[in-house]
């Protein structure tokens, strides 16, 4: 799943650890996130979204029938 | 810094804490036992590797006591779902083994074509009851998500 968590979180001014801090997960699985090699579950996903004050769909853009859209 | 961030260091930094001291227990029972067994090759009483034994398991009981006891989340959701996975492909690979190992050795020993080891039977056999144990698992996993 394509995502912009890295764009919101540098345009915040934000560290990994300091946004993983804020969400209650490990600066690991931030990492993991940005680099699209791990899909976060709904709630933090949900979590993420209200942390930056937006969509989840701004946020994140699944990938659909296996291609990216 | 921001109030959520703070409070989210300091739960990260408890929960590091809490794991910290889970990998000393364990850690400390495996190391008792280990030095129980050292020292019982040297003075052969049965009481010390006993002991040894209790060591460990008193190491395991305090990684599991810290882990259930605690309301803290000691792992994270990516932690879990790669535990999933790695869970998923063991039993994977144990399914490879006796899908095609159990009719293989089966027929193998009925027809004298080569005598299967009783250790690699037993080991079979144990794989087949991982299996049953795993039926008995999702049978009630599904009872409880249905």
């Amino acid at each position: 799943m394509n995502n912009e968590v890295r764009t919101y979180r540098e345009a915040a001014d934000l560290s990994q650890g300091d946004l993983a801090a804020a969400v209650g997960v490990s600066r690991q699985t931030i990492n993991a996130i940005e680099r699209e090699r791990y899909d976060p579950s709904l709630e933090l996903a949900f979590e993420l979204a209200a942390y930056f004050d937006c969509q989840i769909e701004d946020l994140f853009e699944p990938t659909l029938n296996g291609t990216n859209e | 810094m921001s109030e959520p961030i703070t409070s989210g260091r300091q739960q990260l930094e408890q929960r590091n804490r809490y794991r910290r001291l889970m990998n000393v227990s364990l850690w400390g029972g495996i190391a008792g036992l280990f030095v129980a067994t050292l020292i019982w090759v040297f003075v052969p009483d049965d009481l010390i590797v006993f002991a040894g034994v209790g060591v460990y398991w008193l190491g395991f009981v305090g990684y599991l006591a810290i882990w259930k006891g605690t309301c803290e989340t000691l792992f994270d959701e990516r932690e879990q779902a790669m535990e999933l996975k790695a869970s998923g492909l063991t039993l994977g690979v144990l399914a490879y083994v006796v899908v095609f190992g159990v009719p293989g050795m089966v027929v193998l020993s009925a027809t004298g074509t080569y005598t299967v080891p009783s250790a690699i039977w037993d080991a079979l056999v144990g794989y087949v009851g991982v299996f049953v144990l795993f039926a008995i698992a999702y049978t009630y996993v599904q009872y409880t998500h249905s």
